[in-house]
């Protein structure tokens, strides 16, 4: 595997287990055209990257990788699909930015490439965003074309000092309350920071973060965007609810300043022992157990994250689909299908899976590697993975969130309140709904 | 007569690449921004459409709440750092015009900051601010201040992004105005000294006035740039905490990229664009009126 601009550090590490598993000849020769796929930075990238090695090393195909910062990859990704020729033969795409994708007509339809292609009955379909209806506008398994394979399954989880509930005799807890109650017990007892959120503002952070809360309190963001009504109901009393829970806990049992805290400062408070929790998407978890980058080696448990009372844990989507872009010569979507297929194979996931990497497939999450004790984040998203929810499945996503990334790190920082975050987000959002053609309407203004 | 329409015509031929180049590398581009900003784009089946929007791009600027916290922000900044980029250029420029023979090492010393990458100025500042192991904070700490959450707070964040801002670009207006300071004529100031002027006197009196001009013009050379100023605040800061630190580069940067409305970005650029503009003109205008 070439990398271009890569970011990585070191050589991936060969897996030697998932080499025997998966046994052919090694070093055969070519068969398909060589691909380029481009790909954001992130911590799954090194399991990403073993695995296409993987298939070099299986299929004597190459592949080179184009690692780019997450804003940096959508920009060329959008660059790409909109030249005469995309310089990529796959794009690395994110749960919240694929609609644009799906909509802008930029993806062929994997059946396109080769009718004979089927989707593994395996792989995880993540809320049917693997399918897209251009006649309707919608994400739709029966009526749509099967455009992406899912590459990671980016749900979060709340990551938890299980060697800290232990010492204390806590309970998991089911809600935020209970949640709540015991980030305050280890914060007093311990003099560490009881929750990390991720409040920040980036391209998708704090409304990633906040998403679980507002699902679990009943809350949405439009009245019912299945059925294609797009009333926005952000500003509801449920989401309300939620997002004054959201700012409790950056404020009781938060870091100062909680409006700063991105993903990597998560991952650092953690990884130094100075967090009780945090919601992080399951690929952190790679780095909890790795004695080169954590002091609290084999003391990281994963649970569900909380729900309000009545409702049901409701962690966000924020998957990375693989695409194959229309404006590729034939060979090379040939190549890249052939890539696709071979990467939903059964087998392959669980070698990605040993390999470090984030597997998509139940084949992974039900062999015996996830029973083994350092695997135990894969019993947590086995049951998590059902109840995961899409955030949302409109091109018009990359608006939306952009209003939500600075409405909610404002209310957490404090510039203002949780009742004026929602009602101007929900102002702005509805104006963006209309300008773009849709039928829409908001709820009355909420008061403080 | 014939001779000088001849010699306009050679006149006009030899400056002719250079308009041309000047129409295809500036006029055209800003003449497709422009055209851009009354419209929307939106794409489908691969290809793109552009909507005729008339003003609506620029109506919508006065209600976009990270606009408005983005000419605030870039205000204060440009006003407050290119303020104390100027004053101390102008201290450094003073101090190592009288340094004889060691003025080129310092001269070399001063200037470091403005070589250094921007991506590697954010990585140092960014270290340097951490709350946990930042070198500020320990330093603090041994004299028993802090910890400064320095970058997350919503209160110190644009004061911090400032301060590195200064820290870049003092060199650039050290460098205009220690050639501005070697270039005053020395007779003026030995026949101050023969008149008995004390130093302040003369600073005041003789070096302020005849260095106005280099001043005036090292000010606006540095408000310009800082008006654009994009990478410290994208690689300290994002913007945030909350909007504490938007400035006005990074809010089209937002809008146009990552949000993808080109149309829209192209507006708040082109309004950015004429308002640069604007303050150059009052600037000068008032600078001419001065000279007068």
């Amino acid at each position: 595997m070439k990398f271009t601009r890569t970011s990585l550090r070191g050589v991936p590490v060969a897996a030697a287990t998932a080499l025997a598993i998966l046994a052919a000849p090694s070093a055969q020769a070519e068969t398909e055209a060589p691909i380029n796929i481009v790909i954001n930075q992130s911590p799954w990238l090194e399991g990403f990257a073993n695995v296409v090695d993987l298939y070099e090393e299986q299929t004597g195909n190459k592949v080179s990788l184009d690692v780019n910062p997450y804003a940096g990859s959508l920009e060329k990704q959008r660059n790409a699909v909109r030249a005469a020729e995309s310089e990529y033969d796959i794009l690395i795409v994110n749960g919240i930015f694929y609609p644009e994708m799906y909509q802008g007509g930029f993806l062929e339809p994997l059946t396109d490439i080769d009718p004979e292609f089927k989707l593994d009955p395996q792989i995880y379909t993540f809320d049917d965003t693997l399918w897209y209806d251009g006649k309707t506008k919608t994400v739709n398994r029966e009526t749509g074309d099967l455009l992406t394979i899912p590459v990671n399954p980016n749900i979060t989880m709340m990551f938890y000092r299980a060697d800290l509930y232990e010492k204390y005799g806590l309970e998991i807890p089911e809600t935020w309350d209970q949640l709540l109650a015991n980030a305050k017990v280890i914060q007093e007892k311990e003099g560490i920071v009881g929750m990390m959120q991720r409040a920040a503002r980036a391209a998708i952070s704090i409304s990633w973060d906040y998403w679980p809360y507002m699902n679990s309190y009943g809350g949405s963001l439009f009245r019912d965007e299945s059925n294609g009504d797009f009333f926005v109901t952000l500003n509801s009393p449920e989401s309300l609810e939620a997002l004054k829970m959201y700012l409790k806990i950056a404020n009781e049992v938060g870091p100062p300043n909680p409006a700063a805290m991105d993903q990597a400062t998560l991952i650092q408070y953690l990884v130094t022992g100075q967090a009780a929790h945090a919601i992080l998407p399951v690929a952190a978890q790679s780095q909890m157990d790795d004695p080169n980058k954590s002091a609290v080696v084999g003391k990281i448990g994963y649970m569900n994250l909380p729900h309000a009372p009545g409702h049901d844990s409701a962690p966000a989507i924020g998957h990375w689909l693989a695409g194959v872009p229309k404006n590729i010569p034939d060979e090379n979507k040939k190549a890249a299908l052939a890539f696709l297929s071979w990467f939903q194979k059964p087998e392959t996931q669980i070698a990605y899976a040993e390999m470090g990497g984030s597997p998509v497939s139940a084949a992974a999450y039900e062999s015996d590697f996830a029973d083994k004790p350092e695997n135990r984040y894969m019993i947590t998203m086995r049951k998590a993975l059902p109840t995961a929810r899409r955030m949302w499945t409109i091109p018009e996503g990359a608006e939306i969130v952009a209003v939500t990334e600075v409405g909610l790190n404002r209310a957490v920082a404090g510039e203002i309140s949780a009742v004026e975050a929602l009602n101007s987000m929900a102002a702005e959002i509805e104006k963006i709904m209309r300008d773009a053609g849709y039928k829409t309407g908001r709820l009355p203004d909420l008061t403080e | 007569m014939a001779m000088l329409k001849a010699s306009r015509r050679v006149k006009l031929f030899t400056v002719l690449p250079a308009l041309l180049f000047l129409v295809l590398l500036s006029v055209l581009p800003l003449a497709n921004l422009l055209a851009l900003s009354f419209a929307k784009v939106t794409w489908a089946e691969g290809s793109a459409t552009w909507t005729w929007e008339g003003l609506a791009n620029y109506r919508a600027l006065a209600e976009d709440a990270l606009f408005k916290a983005g000419i605030v922000n870039t205000l204060i900044l440009v006003v407050s750092a290119t303020t104390l980029q100027v004053g101390l250029g102008l201290g450094l420029a003073l101090i190592c015009s009288r340094l004889g023979r060691s003025a080129k090492a310092y001269r070399t010393l001063f200037l470091l900051p403005i070589l250094v990458p921007g991506i590697i100025i954010g990585a140092i500042w960014k270290l340097m601010y951490n709350t946990q192991f930042g070198v500020i904070n320990q330093l603090l700490g041994l004299v028993g201040l802090g910890p400064f959450d320095w970058l997350g707070s919503s209160t110190l964040a644009l004061a911090s992004v400032i301060a590195v801002d200064v820290w870049h670009w003092t060199p650039f207006s050290f460098l205009l105005l220690l050639a501005a300071v070697e270039a005053l004529p020395r007779d003026v100031f030995e026949a101050a000294q023969i008149d008995g002027a004390g130093s302040w006197r003369t600073f005041r009196r003789i070096v302020l006035p005849l260095l106005w001009p280099a001043i005036f013009t090292t000010f606006v050379f540095r408000a310009i740039i800082a008006f654009k100023v994009f990478d410290e605040v994208y690689l300290l800061t994002g913007g945030g905490p909350g909007t504490s630190t938007q400035v006005i580069s990074f809010t089209i940067y937002q809008r146009f990229f990552v949000q993808d409305s080109a149309g829209y970005g192209a507006a708040m650029s082109i309004f950015v664009m004429f308002l640069v503009a604007l303050v150059i003109g009052v600037a000068m205008t008032s600078q001419k009126a001065r000279s007068r």
